[in-house]
């Protein structure tokens, strides 16, 4: 089947089997390596992806239900060679990254936050956050990472509003 | 004073921008022209004798490739992790855990590999498991290994002073039984491995904490010689002592050499819960003998524990309880019996503390218990008993001079009193806190830190260390330091690790041996590497020689770039390279387990403020101080991302990890079922450090690893306790157990 949608900006078509789940679409047809597999329950969220602004387990959801809708992985939020995404700073210097595994799903899981509440609370962040597992870091510096870049993204916001 | 001196400040990791854009390829990312995909097909039972495997029906499914039995391995089909080696790769005539590999297909899609895995027909005859490591000790009891009567793995001992007579002439003793439970190291990444083919050996990519051993013991596998197995190690995605799974490397090198052909397998979750290895389960009984005043005169344990199917880290891991049982005190008799027993459970091996978090849970609940029978504040006998410089530990080793113990113990105290005077405790709530040691390095064995360092034709300067960074940040730490020697930025600077070949065998990066040993050989190369430099460099000059800042090197009025350096030595045939090592200065260890098992030591306390609803059980952590002696912290961020991680990994083993075993099967193979921490279950931490110097650490440094972990669990189970007056004696202290004491 074709399946027609908008993955990091860009308009997309791919043929997949009937059944493909969106995970294994993106990962093994598109080359898309950055969107994790860790438990294919829906538990860890390693695999998270935003779909039409919203974090979404991509283990869980057919390849066919993103027909048409827009879709953000990992690889959306830095082109190769570019400056990095303010999220992906912040989690840098907040020192939030370990093995790293759970990064891709807990920046997306960030920035599916921020994009709808800039100034979020120390409890909103913790709760949007809650979905994505992490073994290495025990979440401090992540959390802590999330902070800083509301705070990195209000900034560029005021002085873009001041230019 | 150096430009670059980055002892004590925080750089931006080496590897953060791969891992924050997606761009970081672990093992399961990777994918080659031509690729073929692996699935194991495994036993379901726990325990049986293997009849008969016929692999036609699955060879004549589409795509299939090919299907491995035990019979095709052309090697010594047995690998394992310390001396014992006795897992095979694929099982031969019996299988001794649930989904043990039996067989491995190779196909052209996973979606083939897992069909024709499913096609393989396997004839068991079923025994009834052992599920039990007490009762697999009877006398009647079948034997799992024929070599090894009465199901014993393994047996440790320390002995030291006279232990009976102290405890008779104790005014207090107590003794109390204690239980900890299996537990999974919840890495995020699944197992992965990729094989391919390489001239007339093979490459491997493997997910592990060592390409060395990979390659030592896969080689074996393969009836090849070790410089045949090229082991390379991708980002890993978490390994807290688990990986690599040796019979997974096995597999995609087999199937790679019979096809010609690259092969990926990657685990599923439930796959890999029901066959990686866990943290022991443990028994132990301790009794403590104490004068009136608090003074610990002698303490005794013994201890049974889990070894599961084969033997995988067991002899390792009960050394390091046996030594570690007594905890950071300074007592004089000591007699620490410990017992490893095989099962048809999953495989126990070295997770995160490597055996000491099960000792110190029984060790600081005993200390809390005897200062309630001495009517004494469980800090003062902390205090009173706190081991210092040149007392004498159960092995028999004074402790070195950068202990520090006590002042660690003073920093909580102060924190505490702090934040009980902010924020006065409810009746339901409570301090809680627990101390450990933990040796750094690998007990009482070879242990080098081993380091080449070169100079590149493009003038920068390459550090090559066969230990892999496992996302703690070793490459990053290593990085730091040469800088800092070598006072070159860390720009002219890379490092490179993880690979059999091109690297030397630094050993595993495990046993919180990164800091103390491997960069300890790190800093002593570097130095080495800058004396040879100047020395060239005097040659081509003709005169003494000085580094200058930026790369540049300066003698005879003279200034050389290290590019152009490297181009007048090569021009006169000469290579800088430079090899070094650090062993530590340890002796092996007699039956009683007397010896210098360390050359160092990390100490500290974990203090945790809890909330107890007793209506619910629900314990709730608020509040957690750290305070260790590490030595000089090297790089802040890194070293209070490992206590965090450790004491969040701890606050799971305290209140909500457990693997259910019926029948020996794993009831909760996925993150559904086995809950670990969430960022909802974690509370405020901070982290002290006592400022001690270690003389025989880089720049005065220990380890953090796994003591970051080990007293979390104490900490949490005293301060439960002290709330609701019951004694939380078991792991995990769970809703039930809060409610009702009676487990």
């Amino acid at each position: 089947m074709t399946i027609q949608f908008i993955l990091n900006g860009l308009d997309t078509t791919v043929e997949v089997e009937a059944g493909r789940i969106l995970v294994d679409m993106l990962r093994e047809d598109l080359g898309l390596t950055g969107t994790k597999i860790g438990c294919e329950v829906g538990e860890c969220g390693a695999c998270t992806v935003i779909i039409d602004g919203r974090t979404a387990n991509s283990c869980l959801i057919p390849a066919a239900a993103v027909q048409g809708k827009n879709v953000v992985t990992i690889e959306g939020l830095s082109p190769e060679g570019g400056p990095l995404h303010p999220i992906q700073e912040a989690f840098i210097e907040a020192g939030a990254v370990q093995c790293g595994y759970c990064i891709p799903g807990m920046v997306l899981s960030a920035k599916a936050l921020l994009d709808q509440n800039a100034k979020p609370t120390e409890d909103e962040i913790a709760v949007a956050m809650s979905g994505n597992l992490c073994r290495c870091t025990g979440y401090r510096k992540i959390l802590e990472g999330v902070k800083l870049a509301s705070e990195k993204l209000s900034q560029a916001a005021e002085q873009g509003e001041n230019k | 004073m150096n430009k670059y001196d980055y002892i004590g400040k925080n750089i931006p990791k080496t590897d953060a921008y791969d891992k924050v854009t997606g761009r970081a390829k672990y093992a399961g990312d990777l994918t080659m022209d031509g690729m073929l995909y692996g699935r194991a097909v495994r036993s379901p039972h726990a325990w049986a004798d293997i009849l008969s495997i016929d692999t036609s029906k699955a060879e004549r499914y589409p795509g299939v490739v090919c299907v491995m039995t035990a019979k095709d391995v052309p090697g010594k089909n047995k690998v394992g992790m310390c001396g014992t080696k006795d897992i095979p790769v694929l099982a031969e005539d019996k299988v001794l855990f649930h989904q043990q590999a039996v067989a491995v297909v190779a196909a052209e899609s996973q979606a083939a590999a897992d069909a024709a895995a499913k096609l393989v027909e396997v004839e068991y005859a079923p025994h009834a498991p052992l599920t039990d490591p007490v009762a697999a000790m009877a006398p009647d009891a079948l034997q799992l290994h024929p070599d090894k009567p009465g199901n014993i793995c393994t047996k440790k001992l320390t002995e030291h002073g006279d232990v009976d007579t102290a405890m008779a002439m104790a005014d207090v003793i107590v003794t109390r039984e204690y239980k900890t439970q299996m537990v999974e190291h919840g890495y995020i990444e699944p197992e992965a491995s990729l094989s391919f083919p390489e001239g007339d050996g093979v490459f491997i990519w493997s997910a592990t904490k060592s390409a060395h051993m990979d390659q030592t013991e896969i080689s074996r596998v393969l009836g090849l010689p070790p410089e045949k197995v090229h082991v390379r190690v991708p980002y890993i995605g978490g390994s807290f002592g688990g990986k690599s799974d040796l019979p997974l490397n096995g597999m995609t090198a087999l199937l790679a050499l019979k096809t010609g052909r690259p092969v990926r397998m990657t685990y599923n979750r439930e796959e890999s819960m029901h066959v990686s290895t866990k943290r022991h389960p443990m028994i132990l009984r301790f009794t403590h003998g104490a004068k009136w005043d608090g003074t610990i005169v002698a303490v005794e344990g013994e201890i049974i524990a889990d070894s599961g199917a084969y033997e995988g880290y067991s002899p390792a891991v009960l050394s390091r309880t046996v030594l570690h049982g007594s905890g950071p005190y300074n007592v004089p008799n000591v007699r620490m019996k410990a017992v490893s027993v095989f099962t048809n459970n999953p495989i126990t091996g070295a997770m995160r503390g490597f055996g000491v978090p099960q000792a110190a849970f029984a060790c600081e609940r005993q200390l809390d218990i005897l200062a309630t029978k001495l009517g004494m504040d469980p800090m003062e006998l902390r205090l009173k008993n706190a081991m210092r410089p040149g007392d004498i530990m159960p092995s028999g080793q004074p402790a070195t001079s950068s202990t520090s113990y006590y002042e660690s113990l003073l920093i909580a105290q102060e924190k505490m009193q702090e934040d009980i005077k902010k924020n006065p405790l409810a009746p339901n709530e409570a301090w809680g806190y627990a101390g450990h040691y933990y040796g750094n390095g690998r007990t009482a064995n070879l242990n080098p830190g081993s380091c080449v360092i070169y100079l590149e034709p493009n003038g920068k300067v390459l550090v090559t260390v066969g230990s892999p960074d496992i996302g703690q940040g070793s490459n990053t730490l290593i990085l730091q330091l040469v800088s800092t020697v070598l006072n070159i930025g860390c720009e002219n600077i890379s490092v490179f690790s993880g690979d059999s070949i091109q690297t030397l065998d630094s050993g595993t990066t495990s046993g919180t041996r990164l800091t103390a040993v491997v960069c300890r050989g790190v800093v002593d190369t570097a130095r080495d590497f800058k004396e040879k430099l100047l020395e060239s460099a005097r040659n081509v000059f003709g005169a003494p020689a000085t580094l200058l800042e930026e790369g540049l090197i300066g003698g005879g009025g003279n200034i050389l770039s290290l590019q152009e350096l490297y181009k007048e030595l090569e021009a006169r045939g000469e290579r800088l390279r430079v090899e070094g090592r650090y062993d530590p200065p340890t002796t092996p260890l007699d039956a009683k387990s007397q010896g210098i098992p360390y050359a160092t030591y990390t100490y500290g306390v974990q203090c945790v403020r809890v909330k107890v609803d007793e209506g619910t059980g629900k314990v709730t952590p608020q509040r957690l101080i750290a305070s260790y002696d590490i030595g000089t912290p090297l790089a802040p961020q890194m070293l209070t991302a490992q206590v965090e991680g450790g004491a969040v990994g701890g606050l799971g083993y305290a209140l909500l990890e457990e693997i259910e075993l019926r029948e020996s099967v794993v009831k909760n193979a996925n993150f559904d079922k086995y809950l670990i921490p969430t960022c909802l279950d974690i509370c405020p931490m901070d982290s002290y450090f006592t400022g001690s110097f270690e003389p025989e650490g880089p720049f005065g440094a220990k380890g953090i690893g796994e003591p970051a972990l080990i007293p979390t669990a104490a900490a949490v189970a005293n301060a439960v306790s002290s709330i609701t007056g019951r004694e939380q004696n078991t792991l995990p202290v769970s809703l039930e157990r809060v409610i009702r004491y009676d487990s």
